[in-house]
C-alpha cells in the first residue's frame, strides 16, 4: 500500500511540474526581458506599446465575436428544434458536428480557397471569412455544449407548459428557452471565442493579421514582448476556462454537463466515451488552440 | 359523415408528409453550413488533387507526391514519425498518470486535474511554443540555470528547434487529452477484479499482465489514434515553433499556398491535402472499431 | 507441467479427500479511523465446516472475511488456517479459494478461461488446466457455456462460473462474500441449495458472509451473529433462531413481538393474560414481580377474531403461503402473528381478535431497559 502512494504522488508531481515549469518559466523569462538577474517589467510596458498590438487584437476580437455569434444563431434554434421534434436526426447532427475533428484546419484552409476564390472579395478578402470558418472548427465543442444543455432540462415540459398557458413561439424563446439553456449557451458561445482569439493555422494561411499571427512577428524582432504577452493572454483564457467550469458546476449539477461536456466530454458521458471524449480537444492544437 | 372520414384521412397522409418537410427546414441551416464550410472545402481538395494545371484531370500530382525524386514523401515521412512518436510518449506516460490519479481517493483532487486537464488539452499553438521558448529555447530560463550548471543542453546538440523539441512541446496538450481519455477506462477496471486475482494466486505484476493491461489496451489503442490524428494535423505550435525548418506535411502545405513557390504548383498542394485526409481517415476508422470492442467489455 | 501435489496428479474434482483444514481467529481488531470493525473478534471453524457470519451493514463480518482473504488488515489478532499462521503472508500466496458478490469475472476472458485462471497462475500446462477446467465447469453445471464471456452471461451463470473458479485451485479454504445478494430471489434461491450441495461434496471449509437470515439459517452448519465488529453468537441455525444468546439476536434473527409482562416467580412470567415459561437460556435473573418485556415469535402467537378481544388488527400481509398478521394492543404494543393462509385470510383490519400465546419465551429483558 504505501508503495503505490509513493508512486502515486512522484509521477503526479512529476507531471505536475511538467506542466507548470514553462509557465513559470515564461513568466520570469518575461519579467527578466534579457537582463538576468533584474526583474522589471518592460517587456510588459513595451509590449502595450508595440505597434499593431491594438489593430491585430481588435481583428481578433471582431471576428471571435463574429463566429459566437454565427454559432449560437446557428446551433441554438437547431438543437432545440431537433431534441423538440425530430429526436432521431439527433444521432445525424451529433456525428456531423464531429466531423471537422477528421478534417484538419490546413486542409479546410486548402479547400476554402480553392472552391470559393470565385466569391466576392467582401467575404474572402476581409476577415469575414476567418469568422465563417471558425463557427466549423469550433463545432465539435459548441454543438456539444449546446446539446448538453438542451439536453439537461427538461424541454417538452416547458414547452408544453409554455404553450397550453398561450405564449407565442417567440415569447417562448426568449423568455422560456433561452434563459434556461443560458450555461449551455454560455460555455458555446465562450468555447468558440477562446478558439477563434486563438487560431493561427488558417489566419497565417490566409493572410490576415489576427492577434496570434501579429504576435508570431513580433517573436522575430522582441521574443520578450512575445512571451509577455502570449503569456499574459494564455493565464487570463486559462483562468477564465476555469472559473466557467467550476462555476457551471456549482449552480445546477445537471447543466454543469454543457460546459463539461464541451470542453472536457468525460464526465458527463463515460460510457459513451467514443463521441464526447472525442470531442475534446482534437483540434486543439491545429486551430492553435483554445488561446 | 363520410366525407368527413375521407377528408380526415387524406389529410392526415399530407400532414405525415409536411411533417418531413418541416423536419428538412429545421436541420438544413444547419447541414448547408456545415456542408458549405467544411464538406465542400474537403471535396475540393480530393477532387483538386487529380487536376492538373491546365484543369484536365490527371495523376500528375499524385505521382509528383509519392515520386521518390520529390520531397514529399520525405515530409510525409516525418510526419506519421513525428504524430506516431509523441503518440506512443504521450499515451505511456498519460497511462501511467491516469493509474496514478485513480488511486488517489481525493475527489476535490480528482475534478481539479480533470478540469486542468481539459484546459490544457486545448492550449496549443503560439502561446505554447513561445512559453517553450522561453523555457528551453536558445535564451530560456531553464537553458541558462542549466548552463550555469555547467551543462548547456545546445552544447551537446540538443535543440528546442527540432523533431525532439516538437515531440516535447507536443506531449503538452496530448499528455492531458490521454488523462481524458483514459479516464473512465482506467475507473472501470474493478476493484474486484485485482481482489480475484489476488486470491487465486496471482501477484499485482500477474494481474496486469494478463487482466488490467488486455482490458486497457482496446481503449488504449483507441487513445492512440486520437492522439495520432491531433499530432499529424498540427500546424501552429509547429510553424511557430520551428518555422518551417521540420518539413511537415501541414507546413508545406501552408508553404505552398503562401505563394512561395510557382502558381501552378496549387494543386500539388490539394494532393498532399488528400493524403491528409486519408491518413487521419484511417486512423479515424481504426479508432471506431476498437471503441466497439470498449464498450462491450467495459460495460 | 504437473501441480505442485504429486498425488492430486491425477485425481479428478470431485473425489478429492474430504476434511478441509481447520481455521482460527484470534481476537482480531482492526479500526478505520474513528469505527472500530473488529473487536476483539475470535472463531473456530471445524473442518468442514459451513459458517455464516449473519448481521447488519457494518458489523464487521466482511472485515473478517476480507482479513482471512488477506484483502485487508488487522491490527491485532491472528490468522490460523490448517494450523499455519497466515496474518503476514500476503493474499496471493495463502492458497485460499473467494467468491465476491459480482463483477469479478475477467472480461477479456471467457468462462473456461477464467475459472482456468488460478491454474494458469500456478503454471500448469494449457491442455491440462483447460481439463480441469472444464470438470469444474461441469460441476457447477456450466460446461455448455465454457466459451461465453462475462457480459454475455447472466447473473446467476455469472456466479458460478466464479464458484467454480474459486474451486478449481482445490483452496483450503472457500470464502464468499454475499454472493447471491446481487441475484434475484428465484435465481438465488437455487444458487443457494446448489453451493452447499457442492460444498457438502467437496467437504471444503467454508465462510460465508449474508445479511439474509434465510440464507445464513438454511445453508450453515453453524451461523455466527455479529454486531459491531463482534460476535454476538456462533450456533447451529436452530439454535440462533430458539434460544438466542442477546436481545440483539432475538430481534436481528427472525421476527419478534415485544410484549409487556410481569415475572410470577423465577422461570415463569404473565404475558397478556397467558403463564409462560421462561427457558433457562432466555435471559437474565428477574425477580418476582419484575415488569418486563417478553420477546415472542410469531409462530408461537394465535390470533382469533373476538367479537370482545382485546386486540384489533392492524394489517395483514399476504406472503403466499402464510399471512403476516399485525394487531395493536389498547396500549400500543404490536403483536405480529403468522397464520396459515387460509385462517389469515379472514382478518381484515379492524377485526377484534384475541391473542393466545403458546410455548415458551424467546427472550426476556427488563422493561427500563432501552435496547
Amino acid at each position: 500500500m504505501k508503495r503505490s502512494r509513493t508512486f502515486r504522488w512522484v509521477t503526479l508531481g512529476l507531471l505536475g511540474f511538467y506542466v507548470i515549469a514553462p509557465m513559470a518559466a515564461s513568466i520570469q523569462f518575461s519579467l527578466e526581458a534579457g537582463y538576468k538577474g533584474r526583474l522589471s517589467l518592460t517587456a510588459y510596458s513595451r509590449a502595450v506599446a508595440e505597434p499593431g498590438l491594438g489593430t491585430s487584437l481588435f481583428t481578433s476580437v471582431k471576428v471571435a465575436l463574429g463566429a459566437m455569434a454565427i454559432t449560437l444563431v446557428l446551433l441554438v434554434p437547431t438543437v432545440i428544434f431537433v431534441n423538440l421534434r425530430f429526436p432521431r436526426w439527433r444521432a445525424v447532427l451529433d456525428a456531423v458536428s464531429l466531423l471537422p475533428l477528421g478534417v484538419p484546419a490546413v486542409v479546410i484552409v486548402l479547400g476554402v480557397l480553392g472552391a470559393y476564390k470565385g466569391l466576392p472579395s467582401a467575404i474572402t478578402g476581409t476577415p469575414v471569412i476567418l469568422a465563417l470558418v471558425y463557427v466549423v472548427l469550433a463545432m465539435p465543442y459548441s454543438y456539444r455544449a449546446i446539446d448538453a444543455g438542451v439536453r439537461s432540462i427538461d424541454l417538452h415540459v416547458l414547452v408544453d407548459a409554455g404553450r397550453s398557458m398561450g405564449a407565442s413561439w417567440r415569447k417562448l424563446f426568449t423568455r422560456v428557452l433561452l434563459p434556461n439553456l443560458r450555461s449551455g449557451i454560455l460555455a458555446a458561445a465562450f468555447l468558440t471565442v477562446a478558439l477563434s482569439l486563438g487560431e493561427y493555422a488558417i489566419a497565417s494561411i490566409m493572410g490576415f493579421n489576427t492577434f496570434p499571427v501579429w504576435l508570431v512577428g513580433v517573436e522575430g524582432n522582441d521574443p520578450y514582448v512575445a512571451v509577455a504577452l502570449s503569456i499574459a493572454a494564455l493565464l487570463l483564457t486559462w483562468f477564465l476556462l476555469v472559473v466557467l467550469a467550476f462555476a457551471g458546476s456549482g449552480r445546477r449539477r445537471r447543466s454543469s454537463g454543457a460546459f463539461g461536456t464541451g470542453l472536457v466530454g468525460v464526465e458527463a458521458e463515460v460510457q459513451s466515451a467514443a463521441p464526447s471524449s472525442v470531442a475534446i480537444a482534437m483540434a486543439g492544437e491545429e486551430s492553435g488552440g483554445l488561446v | 359523415m363520410s366525407v368527413a372520414s375521407g377528408a380526415r384521412v387524406r389529410s392526415a397522409g399530407s400532414g405525415a408528409r409536411r411533417r418531413r418537410y418541416l423536419a428538412a427546414i429545421g436541420v438544413v441551416p444547419f447541414l448547408a453550413y456545415v456542408g458549405f464550410f467544411l464538406i465542400v472545402p474537403a471535396a475540393t481538395v480530393m477532387v483538386e488533387a487529380f487536376r492538373d494545371n491546365n484543369g484536365g484531370l490527371s495523376f500528375s500530382n499524385l505521382s509528383a507526391v509519392l515520386s521518390s525524386q520529390q520531397p514529399w514523401l520525405h515530409s510525409y515521412g516525418i510526419s506519421l514519425e513525428l504524430s506516431a512518436i509523441s503518440a506512443v510518449v504521450a499515451g505511456v506516460i498519460g497511462l501511467v498518470g491516469t493509474v496514478a490519479l485513480v488511486s488517489s481517493p481525493n475527489r476535490i483532487a480528482r475534478r481539479l486535474v480533470t478540469t486542468a486537464c481539459g484546459v490544457l488539452a486545448n492550449t496549443g499553438g503560439v502561446p505554447l511554443a513561445f512559453a517553450f521558448i522561453a523555457t528551453i529555447g536558445n535564451a530560456g530560463v531553464a537553458t541558462h540555470v542549466l548552463a550555469e550548471l555547467g551543462f548547456n543542453p545546445y552544447d551537446h546538440g540538443f535543440s528546442l528547434y527540432s523533431f525532439t523539441g516538437l515531440v516535447i512541446v507536443y506531449l503538452y496538450f496530448l499528455l492531458p487529452l490521454v488523462i481524458l481519455l483514459m479516464l473512465p477506462p482506467v475507473e472501470a477496471l474493478r476493484r474486484e477484479w485485482r481482489e480475484a486475482a489476488a486470491t487465486l494466486g496471482a501477484s499485482p505484476r500477474y494481474y496486469w499482465q494478463k487482466v488490467g493491461l488486455p482490458v486497457l489496451t482496446p481503449p488504449f489503442i483507441a487513445t492512440l489514434m486520437v492522439l495520432f490524428m491531433d499530432a499529424f494535423a498540427a500546424y501552429a505550435t509547429a510553424e511557430a515553433l520551428t518555422t518551417g525548418s521540420v518539413p511537415l506535411v501541414p507546413i508545406e502545405i501552408g508553404a505552398l499556398l503562401a505563394g512561395n513557390v510557382v502558381t501552378n504548383q496549387a494543386n500539388l498542394g490539394d494532393a498532399l491535402g488528400l493524403g491528409m485526409i486519408v491518413i487521419v481517415g484511417i486512423a479515424g476508422v481504426l479508432y471506431v472499431f476498437v471503441q466497439r470492442k470498449t464498450s462491450r467489455w467495459l460495460r | 507441467m504437473t501441480t505442485t501435489s504429486a498425488t492430486k496428479g491425477e485425481q479428478g474434482v470431485g473425489d478429492r479427500s474430504r476434511g478441509g483444514v481447520v481455521v482460527e481467529l484470534v481476537n482480531c481488531r482492526r479500526t478505520y479511523g474513528k469505527v472500530q470493525a473488529l473487536d476483539g473478534f475470535s472463531i473456530t471453524i471445524a473442518p468442514g465446516e459451513f459458517v455464516a457470519l449473519l448481521g447488519p451493514s457494518g458489523c464487521g463480518k466482511t472485515t473478517v472475511l476480507r482479513a482471512v482473504a488477506g484483502l485487508e488488515q488487522l491490527d491485532e489478532g491472528q490468522v490460523l488456517v490448517g494450523g499455519d499462521d497466515i496474518t503476514a503472508v500476503p493474499p496471493h500466496r495463502r492458497n485460499l479459494g473467494m467468491v465476491f458478490q459480482a463483477y469479478s469475472l475477467f472480461p477479456n476472458m471467457n468462462a473456461l478461461e477464467n475459472v482456468a485462471f488460478g491454474l494458469e497462475v500456478r503454471r500448469m500446462g494449457t491442455a491440462q488446466r483447460r481439463k480441469r477446467a472444464g470438470e469444474v465447469l461441469e460441476l457447477v453445471g456450466l460446461a455448455t457455456l465454457a466459451e461465453r464471456y462475462p457480459h454475455e452471461l447472466s447473473g446467476g451463470q455469472q456466479q458460478r462460473v466464479a464458484l467454480a473458479r474459486a474451486l478449481c485451485v482445490e483452496p483450503r479454504l472457500l470464502l464468499l462474500d454475499e454472493p447471491l445478494s446481487a441475484l434475484d430471489a428465484k435465481v438465488r434461491a437455487q444458487l443457494r441449495d446448489e453451493i452447499r450441495r457442492i460444498q457438502l461434496d467437496l467437504g471444503i471449509t467454508t465462510l460465508f458472509v449474508t445479511h439474509d437470515q434465510e440464507e445464513a439459517l438454511s445453508m450453515a452448519d453453524r451461523v455466527g451473529v455479529m454486531r459491531a465488529g463482534q460476535l454476538e453468537q456462533l450456533g447451529p441455525p436452530a439454535e440462533v433462531y430458539s434460544s438466542p444468546a442477546t436481545n440483539f439476536v432475538a430481534e436481528f434473527v427472525g421476527s419478534v413481538s415485544r410484549l409487556p409482562g410481569v415475572v410470577v416467580a423465577p422461570g415463569s412470567v404473565d404475558v397478556l393474560g397467558s403463564r409462560l415459561v421462561i427457558p433457562a437460556s432466555a435471559g437474565g435473573d428477574f425477580g418476582r414481580g419484575s415488569h418486563v418485556d417478553v420477546l415472542v415469535r410469531p409462530e408461537s402467537i394465535r390470533i382469533r377474531p373476538e367479537a370482545d378481544g382485546p386486540a384489533v388488527v392492524a394489517r395483514a400481509a399476504f406472503l403466499g403461503a402464510v399471512v403476516r398478521v399485525v394487531a395493536t394492543l389498547p396500549d400500543g404494543v404490536e403483536v405480529t402473528s403468522t397464520l396459515p393462509a387460509s385462517e389469515g385470510y379472514t382478518l381484515p383490519a379492524g377485526t377484534r381478535v384475541g391473542i393466545e400465546l403458546l410455548g415458551d419465551v424467546l427472550f426476556v429483558v427488563d422493561r427500563q431497559r432501552a435496547s
